[in-house]
């Protein structure tokens, strides 16, 4: 639900955007021809260390990855790249397609200096990816040395899974399974969010 | 009037329909909520308390049940068999794992009413671990239910294409190196 | 004590009597008493008052009055549908007897018991009686397992 929710708004900004860049006058030019790929005008873009092996010699070189042109946000003056896509509380850790933007390939938070989200914004999607995590949702981000365990044959199933404590009934400890930052996101129900299972 | 004759429409009225419901990754509470108002007969316009109009009701999958929290280990199933110190409680994973249907029928039996239809109503919920169903409970089903939980989807479970679509939020800068 | 042993009935009426055209279903009273008995006075004084008026108001009834020695009078009425009802008048006055066979009269002689339900309709549903594939979407597809 709250995937879909973020897809339409987000493919609702990139027909306006679409339509803005074929309606005005085209300032920017979209396709550089490729002789000029070397002054590329301060390409934004990810940096990947290669390594190539050419005999004895080893040549270790800072590639970057030319990113896609992307879409022009809705709201391009925010900083928060939250805020310009107006995004703020319509997200959950359902949302594994915008949480995996903001997180390394081995599962933890990107820095906020580089991903340039405000303070508050960093928080939820830091508790949404764990909560993603817990619930199984990025099984490929794992950290680099990591074994997975050996699984049983039937394995439990949980959604919303906590951090493991033990506690039979009558001495239950109750957990917080979902998180009270996230209390004002958009719901369609009457009931309110129950945080503790 | 309707096309039936009077004795084919009554047949037609209290006629037993036969519910599908797939259990995977859903808590058993809201499975047996949906299955105690079939097996009652609340969902139909002609109920009545005295008339016995409730439902068949197939649930499979439910090895794969889904608890929230740390119920598998904190939720308890106590029983007594009746003799001095015959008090039994073992936790969910136990009981799952002795008799995988055993907290969905457990569930649903709670949350019938407590009267003597309660064994008949439960004799007409068809429980299966699997996907497995035998082929003469096949040929009667009628309708599957919607699963009452959406099971949300992994990372990848998304194809290509859609993960393209998504638009990037935010660019890297171009000196920083991505791990 | 419940009511379930009780002889019972659904609601009815004779033949939609009183849609169109009304008849009364009474055929015949038969008033007894006797002409000298004291429990008989009222029956006496309202053969003197009403009977005649009644007799009048009611053509398709017959009024029989017929004095024998008892010491109970009676009012028997007989209905079309072949019922009989007797009815006990000792010690009443003329009022009360008049409206007693006026009240009987006006009834279809059908039995007075239990009835099960307040209401009945002879034509239940128009749009059709529900049934389970009734606002149903309609599917020819196997339900199932291996349908995924």
């Amino acid at each position: 639900m709250a995937a879909l929710r973020v897809l339409s708004c987000v493919r609702a900004a990139l027909s306006t955007a679409h339509c803005a860049a074929t309606s005005g006058t085209l300032t920017r030019v979209p396709f550089l021809p490729p002789l000029t790929g070397f002054c590329f005008p301060a390409a934004r873009g990810i940096r990947q260390v290669v390594e190539k092996k050419e005999g004895k010699t080893t040549l270790i070189e800072g590639v970057t990855v030319a990113t896609p042109d992307r879409a022009q946000p809705p709201n391009p003056e925010a900083k928060c790249p939250i805020y310009q896509w107006n995004l703020q509380n319509k997200y959950t850790y359902e949302d594994v397609l915008l949480l995996s933007q903001f997180i390394r390939s081995d599962g933890g938070m990107l820095p906020r200096r580089i991903t340039g989200l405000c303070p508050e914004e960093h928080r939820k999607i830091a508790i949404c990816v764990q909560m993603a995590h817990r619930a199984g949702l990025l099984p490929d981000h794992r950290p680099a040395g990591h074994v997975p365990k050996p699984k049983t044959t039937t394995p439990l199933n949980r959604y919303l899974k906590p951090i493991y404590r033990t506690g039979l009934k009558w001495c239950k400890n109750r957990m917080p399974v979902g998180h009270p930052a996230l209390k004002n996101n958009v719901t369609y129900s009457h009931k309110p969010v129950y945080i503790k299972h | 009037m309707s096309s039936f004759s009077r004795s084919a429409q009554q047949w037609a009225t209290f006629a037993r329909s036969w519910y599908l419901i797939d259990a995977r990754l859903q808590p058993p509470g809201k499975i047996a909520s949906m299955c105690s108002v079939r097996l009652q007969g609340k969902h139909k316009p002609i109920y009545h308390a005295l008339s016995d109009v409730g439902d068949h009701v197939v649930v499979m999958n439910t090895r794969h049940i889904a608890f929230s929290g740390n119920k598998w280990e904190q939720k308890v199933y106590s029983s007594h068999t009746g003799y001095p110190g015959g008090f039994k409680q073992v936790t969910a994973a136990q009981l799952h794992q002795k008799d995988p249907s055993a907290i969905v029928k457990l569930a649903i039996y709670g949350m019938l009413p407590k009267n003597l239809w309660r064994r008949t109503m439960m004799q007409r919920l068809h429980l299966f671990p699997d996907d497995v169903i035998p082929e003469d409970i096949l040929l009667n089903l009628t309708e599957e239910l919607p699963q009452p939980r959406r099971i949300p989807r992994r990372l990848d479970e998304y194809t290509q294409e859609e993960r393209d679509a998504f638009p990037r939020l935010w660019t890297p800068p171009a000196d920083y190196k991505m791990k | 004590m419940t009511a379930r042993g009780t002889p019972s009935r659904f609601l009815q009426s004779v033949l939609h009597n009183g849609v169109g055209r009304y008849v009364c279903q009474l055929k015949r009273v038969s008033l007894i008493f006797s002409k000298n008995a004291q429990s008989s006075l009222g029956v006496r004084d309202f053969i003197e008052d009403g009977v005649v008026d009644f007799a009048k108001k009611n053509p398709g009834v017959v009024v029989y009055v017929d004095p024998q020695s008892c010491r109970i009078p009676k009012v028997v009425a007989e209905y079309l549908n072949g019922n009989v009802k007797e009815e006990l008048v000792t010690n009443q006055t003329s009022q009360q007897i008049a409206e007693l066979i006026t009240k009987m009269a006006n009834q279809s002689g059908l039995d007075i018991i239990r009835i099960r339900k307040p209401f009945h309709t002879n034509y239940p549903s128009i749009q059709g009686q529900w049934h389970p594939f009734t606002n149903r979407p309609p599917s020819k597809d196997p339900v199932g397992p291996q349908t995924k």
